[in-house]
Parts: C-alpha cells; sequence; structure tokens
C-alpha cells in the first residue's frame, strides 16, 4: 500500500501531462506557504492544535480535470511536504469506474512538553466498477498505523506511566451490487488483519459477510421488501480465541394512500465469545407509522419492543418514539421529537438493573429568501437508574444565525447553553458550558476579502475551563487569478482548576496561490 | 428462539429473491424536443450520471433520460407550462423516492425512505442533492468532506470541544462514522462491527475478561457511548465525565478502596490501576498487568508501607 502511495504523484503528474492532447477542462489551486508557530504551555489540553506543523507548505488544492472522453481526476493534496499531510485522489468516469486513494497523518500528545505522542498513519484506497448499468464491482482497502507513547490516565491530575504504542492493521473488501427496476441485491466481503508488535497476543483476524436486499413486491408495488444477513467474526490468531455474530434484518414498508406510511422492522442478532461461554440473542420488533401532508405538517410515532437473552439474564425493553414538523408558513418550520425507552430485568441479574431512558428535542428555523435563517432549540436528554441511584441529565438550549445573502458579508454565528447533571451512587458531576461561535466574510472587493472566525467555551461548575480559538483571515487577488492569503489563528485553554493545564499557541499563515484553470 | 433461524433469515431471502425476478419495466421516451425549448439544461448536466444522451446510449449505459426523472411530458409537450411536468425539489419524500429509486437502489437510499431520522425529519433526496448545474461527487449541493454540519451545526461546535474527534483538521469525515451505506443498524447499536473499532482496533477486543459495558450483546452493556462522547467533549479522552465520577455511574465503590488517602480516589484514579479498561488478558479485575513495579515507588519507597504490610 505504500508503494501505492509513493506512485501516486508519479501517475498524477503523467495524467495531467496527457491530458493536454485531448483535455475538456478543469482547474485548482496550487498553494506554497509557510507556517509560524509560536507557543507556551501544556500541549496535551488543546486538542484543535495538535496536527499542525511549522515550515514551508505545499499544497495542491480542489485540483479537477476533465476530459473529452468523460474521465474525471480530482485531487487534493494538503501540505505535501509537511507531517500533517492529507492527500487524496480520484480517477474515473461516471457511470463505468471509480479509482480514491487517502492518505493522511494525525497526531495525538499527551503529556506538557508533547514528548509522549502518537502518531495515526491511515492510507486507504478503492475501486469500483459498472460493466453494465445493472451490476456494480467494488473493492476497497486500507492501512491503518499507529505508533508512539501513550499515558493511560485520562484524568489530567494524575501523572500517568507512559506506554508504548505500535500496532498496525489492514483492511480489504470486496462486493457486488446488482439493481432492476427498484430492486437491489448487495453482496459484500469484508476481512481485517491487526498485528501488535508490542504484544503480540492481540494479534488478531477478523472477516464479515453482509448480504442485502431492497424489492417492491411485484404488482403491490407500494409494498416493499428490504433485508440483511450478516456474519462476522474476530479471532486472536495465537489463542484461536473467538469472538462472533450473526444478524438478520428484515422490513416490510407499506406506503399506503394519502401518503401514509408503515414500517414494520424485525432484527434478529446472536452474538458469543469464548470469554462470555454463553451467546447472547438480541430480538426486536419496531413498527412506524407517519402521515405527511406535503409541505405542510408530518407526524410519525413508534413502538420498538426488544429483548436481550443470554440464557442467564434477560432484559426487556419497551421503546416509543413521536417526531412531528409543522410549517404554518413556507419561511417557518417547526419540528419536535420524543423517545422514551424503559429497561427491565425480567430473569436474572444485570449490574445496573432496570433503567429508563428518555431524550426530547424542538426547534423553531425562520428562514427568508435572499437573507438567511434563524433557528432555536431545545434538546434534554435523560438517564435513570433506581438500583444505583443514578441519574444522568443532559439539557441544551441553543439558537444559530446565518446571513448569508446580505451584500456587503456573509455571518453565521450562534450560542450554545448546556447543563450536565451526573448523579451517581457515591458523588456527583455537574458542569454547565457555554459556547458561541461566530463566522464573518466579506464580499470580494477590489480583489480584497477578509474573514474572522471565533469559537469560545466556558465550562463551569465542576470543571472551571476556558478556551479561546480565534482566526483573522485576509486575501489579496492579484495578476488574474492568483491570491496572497494572511492567516493568523490563536488557539487558547486555560484550566483554573489545574493550573498546569494552561496552553496558548499563536499561528500564522502566509500563502501565495496560483489559480488554475485549464 | 434459536431453532427460528428460518423465519428470521430463510423466509425473507426467499420471499426477495421472488420478488427479484418479477421486476417491473420502465419505459424511455425519445427527449430531443425537451432541448429545443430548455437548450441550456444540457450544460447543467454534463459529465453527470443525468448527462443528455440519446434513448439508445442511455439504454447501454448508466445515464438517465428526461423522462425517467420528469413525468407528465405527454401534456408537457402539447402545453408546455411548469404545471404539468413533474420536477424533483417540490415533491415529497415518496415521490422522490419513486423517481430516484428508480435507479438509485442503494442501501442508502433504502435507508434514508425507510427508517432513518432524516426521512422522519421531512428531509427528501433533494435536501442534500441537487441535480441539474452541479458537478459535486455524489452531487452533493456543497463540494464539503462535512457536508453534513451545514445543518447539524450544534454537532459541528462539539467537535471544537477540548478533547473532540479531529474532523476540524481532515482527518476523518461524518462519513467515516455514520455509515450511510448502511441499513441494518439505523436505529440500533447492536452488534459487534460498530464505528469505532474501525480505528481502535487496540481497545476492540475480544479479551480474555471483557468489560461488559464495552460489548453492546451482553446485557450489561451499552457499547463504547457508555463512557464516551464521539463528538467531542469537555472532558479528556472524550469522556462524559471525569475519571473519578465515571465509573462510579455503574460501580459501587468497594469498600477496601476507601482508605487514609484523605478519601476516596483523591490521589489515584480509578483507572490507575485499573488500567485495562476496555478488557484484559490476564485478570478479571481489569487491573494494570505492571501494577507492581507501577506501585512500588510511590507505595513502599515512600516509606509508608513496607513490603508485605
Amino acid at each position: 500500500m505504500k508503494t501505492i502511495i509513493k506512485k501516486v504523484p508519479a501517475i498524477f503528474i503523467l495524467l495531467l501531462a496527457s491530458s493536454v492532447s485531448f483535455a475538456q477542462g478543469g482547474g485548482g489551486d496550487l498553494k506554497l506557504g509557510y507556517i509560524y508557530i509560536d507557543d507556551d504551555g501544556n500541549r496535551s489540553v488543546s486538542h484543535s492544535s495538535f496536527n499542525y506543523y511549522d515550515g514551508p507548505s505545499i499544497s495542491l488544492e480542489n485540483f479537477h480535470y476533465r476530459f473529452k472522453n468523460g474521465f474525471r481526476i480530482k485531487s487534493n493534496l494538503q501540505n505535501i511536504n509537511l507531517e500533517n499531510k492529507n492527500l487524496s485522489f480520484e480517477l474515473g468516469k461516471t457511470g463505468l469506474f471509480g479509482i480514491d486513494v487517502n492518505t493522511n497523518r494525525y497526531r495525538r500528545v499527551y503529556d506538557f512538553d508533547g514528548d509522549s505522542r502518537t502518531k495515526r498513519d491511515l492510507t486507504s484506497a478503492g475501486l469500483w466498477f459498472n460493466p453494465s448499468r445493472y451490476v456494480k464491482f467494488f473493492a476497497d482497502g486500507s492501512f491503518n498505523s499507529v505508533s508512539g507513547v501513550i499515558r493511560d490516565s485520562f484524568d489530567p491530575g494524575f501523572n500517568a506511566i507512559a506506554r508504548e504504542l505500535d500496532y498496525k492493521s489492514g483492511k480489504y473488501g470486496v462486493g457486488v451490487r446488482i439493481k432492476h427496476s427498484g430492486r437491489m441485491f448487495h453482496a459484500e466481503y469484508n476481512t481485517v488483519t491487526y498485528s501488535n508488535e508490542i504484544d503480540e497476543l492481540k494479534d488478531q483476524s477478523r472477516m464479515r459477510y453482509r448480504l442485502m436486499g431492497h424489492f417492491p413486491v411485484p404488482n403491490y408495488e407500494w409494498l416493499i421488501l428490504s433485508g440483511v444477513l450478516q456474519k462476522f467474526k474476530t479471532e486472536l490468531d495465537d489463542t484461536e480465541f473467538e469472538l462472533k455474530s450473526t444478524t438478520a434484518r428484515g422490513s416490510v414498508l407499506a406506503r399506503l394512500p394519502n401518503n401514509l406510511l408503515i414500517n414494520y422492522i424485525a432484527f434478529f442478532n446472536r452474538a458469543g465469545s469464548d470469554s462470555d461461554f454463553v451467546e447472547t440473542d438480541n430480538v426486536a420488533h419496531l413498527i412506524y407509522a407517519g402521515y405527511t401532508q406535503p409541505a405542510t405538517f408530518g407526524v410519525t410515532a413508534g413502538y420498538q419492543m426488544d429483548i436481550n437473552d443470554d440464557f442467564e439474564d434477560e432484559i426487556k425493553a419497551n421503546s416509543y418514539y413521536f417526531s412531528s414538523w409543522l410549517k404554518p408558513y413556507e419561511a417557518f418550520e417547526l419540528k419536535t421529537e420524543y423517545g422514551f425507552r424503559a429497561e427491565e430485568v425480567e430473569d436474572g441479574f444485570r449490574l445496573v438493573g432496570n433503567e429508563d431512558r428518555s431524550r426530547i428535542r424542538a426547534y423553531g428555523t425562520y428562514r427568508k429568501a435572499e437573507l438567511g435563517s434563524f433557528k432555536v432549540g431545545f434538546e434534554s436528554k435523560m438517564r435513570e437508574n433506581k438500583q444505583l441511584e443514578s441519574e444522568a441529565e443532559f439539557d441544551r438550549y441553543h439558537f444559530d444565525l446565518y446571513l448569508e445573502d446580505l451584500e456587503i458579508f456573509m455571518f453565521s454565528g450562534g450560542f450554545s447553553y448546556f447543563k450536565g447533571d451526573y448523579e451517581n451512587n457515591d458523588a456527583e458531576f455537574e458542569f454547565t458550558s457555554q459556547q458561541l461561535y461566530v463566522n464573518i466574510d466579506s464580499r470580494e472587493y477590489r480583489g480584497i476579502t477578509g474573514g474572522f472566525g471565533l469559537a469560545y467555551f466556558r465550562n463551569e461548575l465542576d470543571l472551571d475551563d476556558e478556551s479561546i480559538n480565534m482566526t483573522f483571515r485576509g486575501s489579496y487577488q492579484f495578476w488574474g487569478g492568483n491570491r496572497a492569503e494572511l492567516i493568523y489563528r490563536v488557539f487558547n485553554f486555560d484550566n483554573f482548576l489545574l493550573l498546569d493545564q494552561y496552553y496558548t499557541e499563536n499561528m500564522v499563515e502566509f500563502n501565495l496561490i496560483k489559480s488554475l484553470s485549464f | 428462539m434459536k431453532k427460528n433461524n428460518f423465519y428470521f433469515i430463510g423466509l425473507p431471502m426467499i420471499l426477495m429473491a421472488v420478488c427479484f425476478l418479477f421486476p417491473s419495466n420502465v419505459c424511455p421516451q425519445d427527449q430531443a424536443d425537451c432541448l429545443d425549448c430548455h437548450e441550456n439544461i444540457e450544460a447543467t448536466l454534463l459529465n453527470s450520471a443525468h448527462e443528455i444522451q440519446t434513448v439508445k446510449e442511455s439504454k447501454e449505459s448508466m445515464k438517465a433520460t428526461c423522462f425517467d426523472c420528469h413525468s407528465g411530458w405527454q401534456k408537457h409537450l402539447d402545453n408546455p407550462t411548469a404545471e404539468n411536468i413533474r420536477t424533483g425539489p417540490e415533491l415529497s419524500l415518496a415521490d422522490q423516492t419513486d423517481i430516484c429509486g428508480g435507479c438509485h437502489i442503494t442501501p442508502h437510499q433504502v435507508a434514508m425512505a425507510s427508517g432513518d431520522p432524516h426521512a422522519r425529519a421531512d428531509l427528501t433526496c433533494s435536501s442534500c442533492h441537487m441535480v441539474h448545474g452541479n458537478g459535486n461527487e455524489y452531487l452533493v449541493r456543497e463540494d464539503l468532506d462535512n457536508y453534513c454540519v451545514s445543518c447539524h451545526s450544534s454537532v459541528a461546535m462539539e467537535f471544537q470541544r477540548r478533547s473532540a474527534h479531529p474532523v476540524e483538521s481532515g482527518n476523518i469525515r461524518c462519513v467515516d462514522c455514520h455509515d450511510l451505506s448502511s441499513i441494518e443498524n439505523a436505529e440500533f447499536k447492536i452488534g459487534f462491527d460498530w464505528s469505532c473499532q474501525s480505528c481502535h482496533e487496540e481497545i476492540a477486543g475480544p479479551f480474555l475478561y471483557e468489560h461488559p459495558v464495552t460489548y453492546s450483546h451482553l446485557v450489561e452493556g451499552g457499547s463504547c457511548m457508555e463512557c464516551h462522547e464521539p463528538h467531542g467533549s469537555v472532558n479528556d479522552r472524550l469522556l462524559k465525565q471525569t475519571s473519578r465520577v465515571l465509573c462510579l455511574q455503574c460501580h459501587d465503590v468497594p469498600p477496601g478502596h476507601i482508605t487514609n488517602h484523605s478519601g476516596l480516589g483523591s490521589r489515584y484514579a480509578c483507572v490507575q490501576c485499573h488500567s485495562e479498561i476496555h478488557g484484559s488478558f490476564s485478570n478479571n479485575l481489569l487491573l494494570d498487568p505492571d501494577l507492581g513495579d507501577k506501585m512500588f515507588p510511590d507505595c513502599y519507597q515512600s516509606g509508608c508501607h513496607s513490603v508485605g504490610n
């Protein structure tokens, strides 16, 4: 796979050169830049800035090219020369075939100085081919590599011991999809190999195959059957220790007159591992019914009954669902949703006992053409466990404003207020969080554009921290489609309870962008 | 229950096979007349699967014709008004499903038209896809890797929290976890191949000693999201709560753990000792295999405890 990635630029250049004689058109941005970073503090606390590196950078962004014969290439090669490179390349022809290759890197920092860190390399490739309009073959593969030093403690107050991490995994899949006049049959096979360089005991292999179908009943096209059958198995290479499952799902969808819809779903899953010494069945039945008055009103109600049975213990759950949307005026929309789930131990024992969960969401949106939209909403989630005297409640209020079609600038902004309350058997964790975001981008004036972005967080009560991420950006267009771009970013994080949890980063990025057009 | 596999698996498969053998027919018509009036429309479809072709060509390739999507064309040819021909965006989901589903019968389309929350919220194919004048992949309205956040703005904010998955840096995309081509798990998180283990294989198991909550097939289980907030969290490691409190959402504190070290957990988090929290190969208490070495300097060399005490 690595060899393929090394050859990608060569293939790309070859295609670019050969395209001249029969090119239809294309474009993209060639970007040469320099990133300067000045930071201070605990590098492990600011996730937003983990993946930035300083130094000169080369990118080719949004490159696309169409040939007269319908072949297309598309490419996004960001920071080719830096450790945070993010490269993607696609070649294909609509309705005939497609190939894509992607690779990117990500680092994660675990301690104050950034000495403990891990690096993840992910490379993937895919291929599909249509021998006829009814048949599609596809295949894909990916290679994931993680190495470095991790610290296991997830509480920043503790100085955890460092542990080395080094593992690789490869995934490969093939499949076929056949479709004809509203019918579809889909089959795929996937396999995974995982090797751990630190602990070979963890090396394992996985496989999955999946069959799917979707079929309107002949002469009763309003009645649609669909289903899935899936087998999954993962096995430790050393001990042949196994984890496996079989899943089947079937549904009947009836589209009745007057925009009435009824959907019944049956689900069965049997799973077991050598460590459980039992097999567990999950069986579920769902029924949804919905009514829609186009462009005016819609309502859906549903019920689900499911059983989790491992032959020693059995949990039964009843769930109810209700949602609706209403458009009293074309510009205004109101949506609500409510779900409730009650789990009961029917037989045997479960550590967490009976449990109730509920969720409610409601929001309204006002849209005005040639201006933008305003959205305000509320969401609440609750989990209650009487046996453990545990209760978790989570509320969120938010509003968002988009002004997209103004003459001078575009604006998007919003504010969210969260309140989380986790009351446990022996302790309580409570926090409030306020989040504000703003994005302003000016329209072009004499080749000049400017913009500003802000994300502000403030967590309080059992937490006491604050973060501010700001971006200032400006660009000047010159000599046709060329641009000079200056971006200044600030990342700041402060934890007022744990005083070594602070971090400030100033980043200046300068880019010269050559706009390509063929 | 175990002997009923036929009803769950075999019978539906037989029914589907029967249905597949008797499909209905679609009869495309010539479309040259359309371009007499809609002369610029051809350019808006160039190089897409909906590119204008002759009927003969369209039969041999994937390309669609005007008539595949716009029914009512017979009346429209006689009397060309906007009212007597069907166009996409103003139609209901069911009608759009009929049109698009004529060709686009994929697991994604099936999921959206049946149990998917988008469908229940009055979103249609054209809410995200635009057929004319769009060269984006899958004809998504905006060529953004994370197109979803244009509606899910609150989720977008979660990715900017102190601890978050690297969506902002472009390392993963929404669809890497939210598999739009899956119809079997639209309402469920039951099963082993959940999204998380695609990247985090090292904690996916199987383990000789499992932490039951990580396996949603077990009666204890609710999967990774019992402890983690997948988009972003105010706590480190995407955790729902800080470490000391998190474990207590399910576990009582064993009496031996309440010590003279100024009370529970003031010095050590649970995972300091129970470091194999996702599963262990060495012990059913999920303890660190190197716990003895790890604790020695703090507990014994400090002078507080002697070995064997």
